[in-house]
């Protein structure tokens, strides 16, 4: 989609009409589902989410400056939401980091290298049976490339815990990866 | 096998939407602009709301602010002097204070000593001129009736003889300046309108047993007359304050505690955690208070209330999954977490009787009638949306259960009894308490709760909020 089609479409949505609303709804979500999958635990969760994140979108789309980074600001809006999302399903888990948590550094290019050498929608599914915060800080910290600062205070979760929620999603990781490979050995 | 930075492929992972993605997004936006699409007509009411009441309100203030206190009025309304052929005369006296009609024989005994009283008297009224002089700035009216010059008096045998000294003295004519307090306008028997005035005015007075007298000078009956108001008024200085009919205006802040229900009492799934809601508000009202004590007011009262579906609300398996779950916010503990809003407007008629107890305090009954307008107020919830969920993690967490929920709002009617605990305060004001209950037809809100799981329907439940509950006000009558 050209960029000044773009604008079209959302100077029209600013008017709420339902056609643009559609075309603009099919265009985000070609390109940030891959987004709300990495946080969500199912697709049917990701696709929840995304429309959620989507209203948000429609209803505050006259604050968005038209000619700047629509997807950006939509994609901040669609993180956002999937944090709410999973610090909802997670509200009676309270997570603690274990005192010794020196087994986060280490194997890093070990599992980089294993993960490049995955397929997307594998590296996806791999993604979405990690724990809920797990995931949500593995895709923060590793994919949008957020720091563990900024992490805990979008999340509110201690940095500490987000090191070692980071550490436990790449062993976990790591442990389906090793898994994965033995079936491809068996085979 | 190296396919790339797994992270750029991640980022840029894309998948084409289903129909049914756009269809579920459609049914949402629709839900949200139904919302929204009262809101406008809640402000241009409540606008107008504040706009009458304001100016009512300033208008009842401006024009209620002085008045219910009347003092007795010292005026005379009425003497008229008549006198016949045979210079006999008969002299009527009204005093509107006192209601007296001077006694025949006080007049006769005054009247038969006229010679060797003119002189006199004329003294003693310049006496009395001078003693009473502060009594008189006092007594507006009676002094207008003394300050006239007295020896203006004239007097006319007919009403031809009133029209000419008319044109002649236009201006200045000190009879004239009189005519409010002592009338000097008297007429000869010879003519027909003063017989038949006489007449008449015996008859309405009851003043037909009078004694008739002569009288040489009708001027000394004028200054008898003026003399016998002087005295009247500096004996007995007396300002009576009666009770009377007054109009006020009435300013509340009131706290009532709407009523929460269930809709279906066979099989809910819902369960009431919260029985009641706190409800704020003020309300304007203007009143006529009568001297029997009781009090009509027409006004509204305008509240808010606000509560979380999740901590009103639990919920139980419909099929036995779970015992008791917790609804909860998708977004708790987030400022975006979802919050009702509602804002009541409520035109009242009230109806009131107070008896006095003690020095200053009262006691009171009301009823107050209306119907109850309630309007959405822009909720917390950037969703627009249900949002609730089901916490089903305790009892079996591989039970996912999604609630979503549509709040609508009702017009109801209702009635409002109570008591009145009143202390008057300052010189005309007035603080009461009032404790009441209200009984509502119909509700304030009604909502219904949907469950959901695997996007599949499994049960639905309606929780409605009545105005039916108690109620404290505090009031300022002024």
């Amino acid at each position: 989609m050209e960029i000044h089609e773009l604008n079209d479409i959302l100077a029209d949505c600013v008017r709420q009409d339902r056609r643009s609303q559609e075309k603009l709804y099919n265009y985000t979500y070609q390109k940030l589902i891959g987004t709300a999958m990495r946080y969500a635990g199912s697709r049917e969760d990701a696709k929840w989410v995304f429309n959620l994140a989507m209203m948000k979108v429609y209803k505050n789309i006259e604050k968005f400056k038209i000619g700047t980074n629509f997807l950006g600001w939509a994609n901040d809006i669609l993180i956002k939401t999937s944090i709410d999302n999973i610090r909802k399903n997670t509200r009676h888990q309270r997570i603690m980091a274990p005192v010794d948590s020196s087994f986060v550094e280490g194997n890093k290019v070990t599992l980089n290298e294993a993960l490049n050498s995955l397929a997307t929608e594998k590296i996806m599914e791999m993604v979405q049976r990690l724990g809920e915060k797990e995931r949500m800080v593995f895709s923060l910290y590793v994919i949008d490339g957020f720091k563990h600062k900024e992490i805990a205070e979008m999340t509110g979760i201690n940095m500490n815990t987000c090191k070692w929620l980071l550490g436990k999603a790449k062993k976990e990781l790591k442990e389906m990866i090793g898994v994965l490979n033995e079936i491809r050995l068996s085979k | 096998m190296n396919r790339g930075d797994f992270r750029e492929r991640l980022k840029n992972y894309t998948e084409e939407p289903l129909d049914s993605d756009w269809s579920k997004m459609a049914q949402l936006l629709d839900i949200n602009e139904k919302k929204k699409r009262r809101r406008p007509f809640f402000w241009k009411i409540l606008a107008g709301a504040m706009l009458i009441g304001a100016l009512v309100g300033g208008a009842l203030f401006f024009t209620f602010k002085s008045s219910p206190v009347i003092l007795p009025e010292a005026e005379v309304q009425e003497s008229t002097i008549i006198a016949d052929e045979t210079e006999v005369q008969e002299e009527t006296k009204i005093n509107s204070v006192t209601s007296n009609i001077v006694p025949k024989e006080k007049i006769t005994k005054e009247l038969s000593n006229r010679d060797a009283q003119t002189s006199e008297t004329k003294s003693k009224i310049q006496d009395k001129k001078i003693k009473n002089a502060s009594t008189k700035k006092a007594q507006p009216n009676a002094t207008l009736a003394i300050e006239a010059p007295m020896n203006a008096t004239t007097i006319f045998n007919s009403p031809r003889e009133v029209k000419n000294n008319k044109e002649q003295n236009p201006v200045g004519d000190s009879a004239s300046q009189m005519k409010s307090s002592v009338p000097l306008v008297a007429f000869s028997d010879e003519d027909d309108k003063g017989v038949k005035s006489k007449n008449n005015k015996d008859a309405i007075l009851g003043l037909t047993n009078l004694t008739s007298l002569p009288l040489n000078t009708i001027e000394f009956q004028n200054q008898r007359a003026e003399e016998e108001l002087s005295l009247q008024f500096s004996q007995k200085p007396e300002v009576k304050i009666y009770k009377t009919t007054s109009n006020y205006l009435a300013l509340g802040l009131t706290a009532s505690f709407p009523n929460v229900g269930l809709g279906d009492s066979r099989e809910p799934f819902l369960i009431p955690n919260q029985s009641l809601i706190p409800n704020l508000g003020i309300e304007v009202g203007a009143g006529r208070k009568w001297s029997s004590g009781m009090s009509l007011e027409l006004g509204a009262r305008t509240s808010y209330f606000q509560y979380r579906l999740s901590n009103l609300l639990s919920a139980r398996s419909p099929a036995g999954g779970f015992a008791e779950a917790d609804l909860f916010d998708v977004n708790d503990n987030r400022e975006a977490a979802r919050i009702n809003r509602h804002m009541i407007i409520s035109p009242y008629l009230r109806i009131a009787y107070d008896w006095d107890i003690l020095k200053s305090s009262f006691i009171g009954l009301f009823a107050a009638v209306g119907p109850n307008f309630v309007f959405d107020l822009p909720s917390t919830n950037v969703e627009g949306l249900g949002n609730l969920e089901l916490d089903t993690n305790v009892a079996n967490p591989t039970e996912s259960i999604t609630a979503f929920d549509i709040t609508k709002s009702e017009t109801s009617y209702e009635c409002e009894f109570g008591i009145t605990l009143g202390q008057k305060v300052l010189q005309r004001s007035k603080v009461t308490f009032n404790f009441s209950y209200g009984l509502t037809m119909g509700n304030l809100l009604s909502g219904t709760v949907f469950l959901e799981q695997n996007n599949e329907s499994l049960d639905s439940d309606i929780y409605q909020v009545s105005a039916n509950g108690p109620r404290f006000k505090m009031r300022y009558i002024f």
